[in-house]
């Protein structure tokens, strides 16, 4: 069917319709091809096809997804491991515990600081 | 529309997951050059199980070893594993003690190193029975 033959057999269900006189039935089946006719439009209609062509398949966008995360945040300077021991100065105080005379064990056993306690009351 | 739907559910799956997976404590132990991985080797069981913070104090005292005198790199290499296998509150404690050791005079300071020598001079179950008595 061209357009012209279209354009006709649409003007003779417009008049038909306009006559009126359809049984409930064809009310029905008319009202139903109407919300098909909708759903089409805004589901399956040019807004589908405007996002099919934008869209990319949904494996490689979830991996572009990741890098593009992962560079973001781990490019950020706060995550870039600091240069020198200058630049951990919360970490001075465990750097000196860990290579100063005196071992981790004798900030942390209680019987020695008992036992300089009961030396000094002597 | 539930194409789109479960389509955008799964890039801000993939968005949230990157993130994750970049906050995952870099940098990771094969990121450390071979001369860092040497030095840093008595705490590589370890190293998964940091976060960011405290891998990056590693790297930063590492960055520091070879300033060290040979006996200060043995006392680091010697202590490193002990110290990541404290609890936070025993790191905790000694960094608070070691705060006051650092206040006194060397003098003293001196005094308390022979002091710790004596103490660990005694025989083991004295220094048992002491602890025992330890009103903590």
């Amino acid at each position: 069917m061209n357009a012209a033959q279209s354009d006709r057999l649409a003007h003779r269900i417009a008049r038909r319709l306009d006559r009126g006189g359809l049984s409930p039935h064809q009310a029905r089946r008319l009202s139903e091809a109407r919300a098909r006719a909708l759903d089409g439009l805004f589901a399956g209609g040019r807004w589908r096809r405007l996002l099919d062509r934008l869209a990319m398949p949904a494996v490689p966008a979830a991996l572009a997804a990741v890098l593009l995360a992962v560079l973001l945040v781990a490019g950020t300077p706060e995550h870039a491991p600091p240069q020198t021991v200058a630049e951990a100065q919360p970490f001075r105080l465990d750097y000196g515990l860990l290579v100063d005379d005196l071992p981790i064990d004798a900030y942390l056993d209680e019987g020695f600081r008992q036992w300089l306690d009961t030396r000094a009351d002597s | 529309m539930a194409g789109y739907a479960r389509r955008l559910l799964i890039l801000l799956s993939a968005l949230a997951a990157g993130a994750a997976l970049a906050q995952n404590d870099p940098p990771f132990w094969r990121d450390l050059s071979p001369t860092m991985q040497g030095v840093l080797g008595p705490i590589e069981a370890e190293w998964a199980g940091m976060d960011a913070e405290r891998r990056r104090k590693w790297i930063a005292i590492g960055q520091h070893y070879d300033t060290l005198t040979p006996g200060e790199q043995q006392n680091l290499l010697s202590r490193m594993r002990a110290w990541v296998r404290l609890s936070p509150a025993e790191r905790e404690r000694a960094r608070d003690r070691y705060r006051h050791w650092l206040a006194i005079p060397p003098d003293q300071r001196e005094a308390l190193r022979e002091r710790w020598q004596e103490y660990q001079n005694l025989p083991p179950e004295e220094r048992a029975r002491i602890r025992a008595d330890d009103p903590r």
